[in-house]
């Protein structure tokens, strides 16, 4: 856990760069700063690992103020990304992960058996890389690795500054994600520092918004959507919030859990019949193997003349992950020219449906609930 | 004349080699001398920001003064013979040295240096760790440098009786007689030439790998 308590830091030059902040982060979450140039989210940043020393307040870190642990110490339990990447040129992809652990001291073996470890994690093969050097590896093999040696010595905390803000958009988008499915494994505190809402909102279980040195809003991506807190904060996240909030929105939360499941060979009454029971319009049909063959609405088979169910199940055209955003939900379903999407979970077995139905009302919903309403006027002047 | 050269040589090859030897002894003390003062030098320099302007402009001035000038110079203050030569050609050595360590010292970028500090280590370890190497090819570039000029300038100290092949082309140049000069000339100018060539091997060794990719 992170605790700033009042921190204040005045450079030399009487410039405020942080006035009074008061800031929580609790374990296993990732906090993003953002907020114009010059706000202040950087030098935040900085002092946690004390590059950078607070000229007023305290900093705890589990507990305990950073000003009582030595600098190495203090360094070498912390993870530091930053957009430079900076990985030393003359050492080996290896020499760089395996950096902080030698430091520390490890056995020469166990520093290895790291290094294979992380190059792993991070998707190269450890055996391909670890004799490489940084000049012969492309921009976002050089983020990996560098993320690698800030997770070497298994740090509880990592301080990323602009992680991907020098990578080209696709490959920072496959960053992003590669990097969300490792911290759902291992659940660091992370401060991440960004200009770019897009990415707060991706990356962050918390966004803390920041104008020349103070806070004005910390809280969750889903409140600082549907509840800026001043016009600056609106201004920031920018237009199109509705569409943000859709990308933000996982098609989990939105779909029919356990839709009645019926057998290939029933018959439209018994189908029916397990309709009113569940109470949801909808049933998918598998066969003997429990495989996916397709669904039955309830106005289609409502006043079927056959006893077959066969004629009227619509087929599957793409299946969704749970993680899936509704905004691609949408997408996909009109470039697919279908209504109904299977959710399945990421052992692919079916969890739940998406209907047309259920992301109008979705979108809908988002249109009437008076947090989220698109943009009124603009006002380009806000200040903080 | 060539006939008279090979001559000469065959006849006389004991005394050149002692006289190689000693133009090598006189270049490679000057030069060890210099290394031990301003590798160090140059690396506190970079710490030291006003003083490092200062100290160079100095070292810059005594690499101005002609060298014969300097030779002199070293007549009153220190007598004649091997001494006053490995300081004149010590002083000479310094600027090369200090003004590439300085420079390759520097020339590691400040996110290189910061990330340095933020895994953990300590000023030492910056400095063995990643200051050093990354700087070496650029140290070694300023030896070299330094050699090459000690070497062709320790051929001038035969005037202040440091000995060396210099001696060899005065004494040709007293006595009118071709084959001395030559002699001494071209053994002179290999010796610099075989000096660079191996501190130019010894540059692409001492180079970390991942810089000589780039």
């Amino acid at each position: 856990m992170i605790k700033f308590n009042n921190v204040s830091k005045t450079y030399s030059n009487s410039k405020v760069a942080v006035k009074n902040l008061n800031i929580q982060v609790k374990e296993g979450e990732t906090c993003v700063l953002i907020g114009p140039s010059g706000c202040g989210k950087s030098t935040t940043l900085r002092m946690v690992n004390r590059l950078i020393e607070p000229t007023s307040g305290d900093i705890y870190i589990n507990g305990k103020n950073a000003h009582d642990i030595t600098n190495t110490d203090l360094r070498r339990n912390i993870g530091y990304v930053i957009q430079e990447i900076a990985l030393f040129p003359n050492m080996t992809v290896g020499q760089n992960i395996a950096l902080v652990p030698e430091l520390k001291r490890w056995p020469k073996k166990r520093q290895k058996k790291r290094v294979m470890e992380l190059l792993d994690l991070i998707g190269l093969q450890p055996h391909e890389y670890i004799n490489k050097y940084p000049c012969e590896l492309s921009g976002g093999e050089k983020q990996r690795v560098g993320v690698a040696r800030a997770l070497s010595a298994d740090p509880p905390i990592m301080l990323m500054d602009e992680p991907f803000g020098a990578i080209d958009p696709i490959t920072r988008a496959r960053l992003q994600d590669e990097f969300l499915v490792i911290q759902e494994k291992i659940k660091k505190t992370i401060i991440f520092v960004t200009h770019d809402i897009d990415e707060a909102i991706k990356m962050g279980d918390k966004i803390a918004i920041m104008c020349e040195g103070k806070l004005i809003q910390y809280d969750t991506p889903k409140v600082i959507l549907s509840n800026p807190r001043n016009s600056f904060v609106e201004n920031f996240i920018g237009e199109n919030r509705t569409i943000k909030w859709l990308n933000l929105l996982s098609v989990e939360k939105i779909m029919i859990s356990n839709p009645p499941k019926v057998s290939i060979n029933e018959k439209v009454n018994s189908v029916l019949a397990k309709m009113y029971n569940s109470g949801i319009p909808y049933c998918v049909v598998v066969d003997n193997s429990e495989n996916l063959k397709g669904f039955i609405s309830q106005k289609n088979i409502i006043k079927a003349k056959q006893t077959n169910i066969q004629n009227y199940i619509c087929p599957v055209k793409e299946k969704l992950k749970k993680t899936t955003p509704v905004a691609e939900a949408i997408f996909r379903m009109f470039s697919n020219n279908t209504n109904i999407f299977p959710v399945v979970d990421e052992h692919d077995k079916i969890k739940g449906l998406v209907t047309t139905e259920i992301l109008s009302s979705c979108v809908n919903n988002l249109n009437n609930n008076p947090g989220i309403k698109e943009e009124q006027s603009i006002n380009v002047s806000a200040h903080c | 004349m060539y006939q008279l050269i090979v001559e000469y040589c065959t006849s006389n090859w004991e005394q050149l080699v002692d006289l190689t030897l000693e133009h090598v002894i006189i270049t490679g003390t000057s030069v060890l001398l210099a290394i031990i003062v301003a590798v160090p030098l140059g690396i506190v320099l970079t710490n030291l920001k006003k003083v490092a302007t200062l100290i160079m402009g100095l070292v810059g001035i005594l690499q101005t003064i002609p060298s014969m000038a300097l030779l002199a110079m070293m007549i009153p203050l220190f007598g004649i013979g091997f001494k006053p030569t490995v300081i004149a050609l010590f002083l000479y050595a310094l600027l090369p040295i200090v003004r590439n360590t300085y420079t390759g010292v520097k020339e590691v970028t400040p996110e290189l240096l910061e990330a340095a500090k933020a895994m953990g280590m300590n000023r030492l370890q910056v400095l063995v760790k990643v200051q050093i190497p990354i700087a070496l090819p650029v140290i070694i570039a300023g030896i070299r440098t330094a050699t090459v000029i000690c070497v062709g300038t320790a051929a001038l100290a035969a005037l202040i009786g440091a000995g060396g092949l210099g001696s060899l082309i005065y004494r040709g140049l007293q006595q009118l007689v071709t084959e001395y000069i030559v002699v001494g000339a071209v053994l002179s100018a290999l010796l610099a030439l075989i000096f660079d060539f191996i501190l130019g091997v010894i540059e692409i060794v001492l180079t970390p790998k991942g810089l000589r990719l780039r």
